[in-house]
């Protein structure tokens, strides 16, 4: 009986503190929502009041003040083509580092690493000469490459992690029956790297996105720049109207969010296998 | 079923890349490099309504009047530019005509052999005779000018007249009497002054004001002009104490350091914070203030016992054009450079952005309204001298040790002392 109460007690404790964390998370949005449909007076007047009529000005004014349409298409390009080239050559890599081993794994390894530990900062230069000379400069593929290649090494080593969990006697079943490398890669690995291979995926997805630096450096024609770029185009150095810049980013996040609508599991899934190993 | 999904969208990959790769060459085949007619021009006129509107007119009327100069133009937002236009200069691919800022950012350019010397052109039909001549100077090392000078922001106190007349406060003349207002605006429970340091350089006007009202003018310029008895005297760690001083007085904002200049602002357009000292894009930036917000200015009081001309006036360059030594077509860059600093687009620049420029006789009454035709009217032209901003007048590296240093000062972690060493130490070091 007095065991019930205390759980009752604790229970409610719980749920207040859970429902002020919700409420905390939730009221940003709420908030983003409702500040749309003021005007930037109201806004200035008092930040957190609510609207006093429902105007959509905001609204039309991000629509026409940037070209928010053809900046998510270029982000869905950049992105599709980063996540798919480091998916594609992390899998292929990540398996052939955690089966075959090679001698020289450590020296590949080390490289790695040692890409890794490059700022993208520092690359900035050196790439822009690079993609000038091969013309790929203000391309997207000039965004997709150097972008690709600075998100690789690390999707390699989750696919080899990934890889060095599974049991090397299903390989070796493969080989006794007779199958080539390929077909061994294809029908038994591929399958079941699927799930590592979507949170690579899914990470690299969400990085390439946000992504910044590359594409405001090497993308100079307006017709080709990201949603994180054009989202710029609202943010003023000394003024800003925010209810037109809350309205842009609010349109901008309708495409990821309707991605996560449709792959919460996965994604939710992939985020959370990477913080444990089993 | 969504695996499947994903295993269709795996299974044709290799068809997607390859589409990708397609659209990439086909990109790639539409960039041409410029030829003769054609200029590159790159500028930061974006984000912000007033400035959008302003580069709009001068780039239609350019068309207009020069239809045989193609424009490929490049905007970009601020900060957002100054990391693009360092990548492209650093790399070896300068745009023709491009947006720079004076001081630091344009010597470093300077330096690398990378600016377009304009002295001749300016010399020709009394080009350099239109620009005021202290502002020519903040885009000049060594005695060549190697860019064009577009507008001058200064630095007053703002403050809500209503506000002021409701409460009974008047305008402090001495820095004592504003010590003693701030006491009085912060017994009223309000803020006394709003500062949102978080990107630096808000406070940087409280500090400079402090060492050109103790020691004088012109201090930061002689450590970059190379002088040998360049110093901040005595002066500058009495500078960071007073401006420590009112900080541990808490007459900033709670957590000035980490608020941004616009959350500031916001704290002084609805009243919550009674005075700003900021610079003339606060008419701007008050624009949308709510009703019955009547914005008034007053100068930087004086400080008693002070070496420095007590009139003296912060004002600075705050962006110019220059043109790239690679420019293949240097007549018609320069052509670009006379048109946007010709008296009609300056004249426009004013009346849109409310800000002053640096062509004389373009700052009129009508274009700037009362409140900016005052500034540059009575407060500027009163001035002993005018002083520019010291972070951007300053290398680049030794703005970051100035902005540590001050942030330091204020929240307590650094000593007056201390601060003061450092920043000597930076002017020193880089020159």
């Amino acid at each position: 009986m007095s065991a019930v109460r205390r759980w009752n007690r604790t229970s409610t404790i719980v749920l207040i503190v859970l429902t002020l964390h919700a409420l905390m998370v939730i009221f940003p949005f709420v908030w983003m929502i409702y500040s749309t449909f003021k005007t930037n007076k109201e806004f200035m007047r008092s930040v957190w009041s609510f609207p006093t009529s429902l105007n959509f000005d905001a609204y039309i004014g991000a629509w026409s003040g940037g070209a928010l349409g053809s900046y998510a298409v270029n982000s869905l390009i950049i992105m599709a083509g980063a996540t798919i080239i480091t998916v594609l050559v992390s899998t292929l890599a990540g398996y052939a580092l955690a089966i075959y081993r090679p001698r020289w794994m450590p020296a590949v390894e080390l490289s790695l690493t040692a890409a890794m530990a490059i700022p993208a900062y520092v690359a900035l230069v050196p790439l822009v000469v690079m993609l000038r000379t091969a013309g790929l400069l203000d391309t997207h593929l000039g965004v997709i490459l150097p972008t690709a290649a600075f998100n690789v090494p690390v999707s390699i080593f989750i696919m080899q992690a990934f890889f060095n969990t599974l049991p090397r006697e299903l390989f070796d079943a493969g080989r006794v029956d007779g199958a080539s490398e390929w077909m061994i890669f294809r029908v038994i690995a591929l399958p079941i790297a699927r799930p590592a291979m979507f949170t690579v995926g899914i990470v690299n997805m969400i990085w390439v996105w946000n992504d910044f630096l590359f594409p405001v450096v090497f993308i100079n024609n307006p017709a080709r720049k990201t949603l994180p770029v054009g989202l710029t185009d609202f943010v003023g150095e000394h003024v800003t109207n925010y209810p037109v810049m809350l309205a842009a980013i609010l349109m901008a996040a309708i495409a990821p969010l309707i991605l996560f609508i449709f792959f919460e599991r996965q994604i939710t899934a992939a985020l959370i296998g990477g913080a444990v190993k089993e | 079923m969504q695996l499947e999904v994903l295993h269709k969208l795996f299974g044709e990959e290799t068809v997607k890349l390859k589409s990708v790769l397609i659209a990439g060459a086909s990109l790639a085949l539409s960039t041409f490099p410029a030829t003769a007619g054609e200029l590159t021009f790159w500028h930061a006129y974006a984000g912000q309504q007033d400035k959008v509107d302003f580069i709009n007119f001068a780039l239609e009327a350019f068309a207009k009047k020069h239809p045989d100069i193609t424009l490929d133009v490049v905007a970009a937002e601020q900060s957002a530019y100054k990391t693009k236009l360092n990548t492209a200069m650093a790399s070896g691919n300068p745009p023709d005509v491009f947006y720079t800022l004076p001081g630091g950012f344009l010597n470093a350019f300077v330096k690398g052999g990378q600016m377009y010397a304009l002295d001749q052109d300016l010399a020709k039909d009394g080009w350099r005779e239109s620009f005021l001549e202290s502002a020519i100077a903040q885009t000049s090392k060594d005695g060549h000018t190697y860019a064009v000078p577009v507008d001058v922001d200064s630095v007053v106190f703002w403050y809500d007249k209503a506000l002021f007349a409701e409460k009974g406060w008047t305008v402090p003349k001495t820095y004592d009497e504003l010590m003693a207002l701030a006491e009085k605006i912060k017994a009223d429970g309000l803020v006394p002054f709003a500062l949102g340091n978080k990107d630096s350089w808000p406070a940087t006007f409280w500090f400079q004001y402090m060492e050109m009202r103790l020691k004088g003018s012109g201090v930061v310029a002689s450590f970059v002009n190379g002088d040998a008895n360049a110093s901040l005297g005595p002066e500058g760690e009495k500078a960071f104490e007073k401006v420590a001083e009112i900080a541990k007085s808490e007459y900033f904002p709670t957590g000035f350091n980490g608020m941004s200049d616009q959350e500031a602002n916001m704290l002084f357009l609805n009243g919550q914070a009674a005075i700003l000292l900021n610079g003339t894009w606060q008419i701007g930036a008050s624009a949308d203030a709510p009703e019955g917000f009547d914005l008034g200015y007053f100068a930087f009081p004086t400080v008693a016992g002070g070496a420095g001309d007590q009139s003296d006036v912060l004002a600075g360059v705050a962006a110019s054009f220059g043109i790239s030594e690679k420019a293949e077509n240097k007549s018609d860059a320069v052509t670009l450079l006379k048109f946007l600093s010709s008296p009609e687009v300056m004249t426009k620049y004013v009346e849109l952005r409310k800000t002053m420029v640096t062509v004389k006789g373009a700052t009129t009454e009508a274009a700037a309204g009362p409140v900016l035709y005052g500034i540059s009217n009575d407060l500027m032209n009163a001035a002993g001298h005018l002083d520019s901003f010291y972070d951007t007048a300053m290398p680049p590296a030794a703005t970051n040790t100035y902005y540590t240093a001050l942030q330091g000062a204020l929240d307590g972690s650094v000593t007056p002392a201390d601060a003061a060493k450092r920043l000597e130490g930076a002017l020193k070091d880089n020159k």
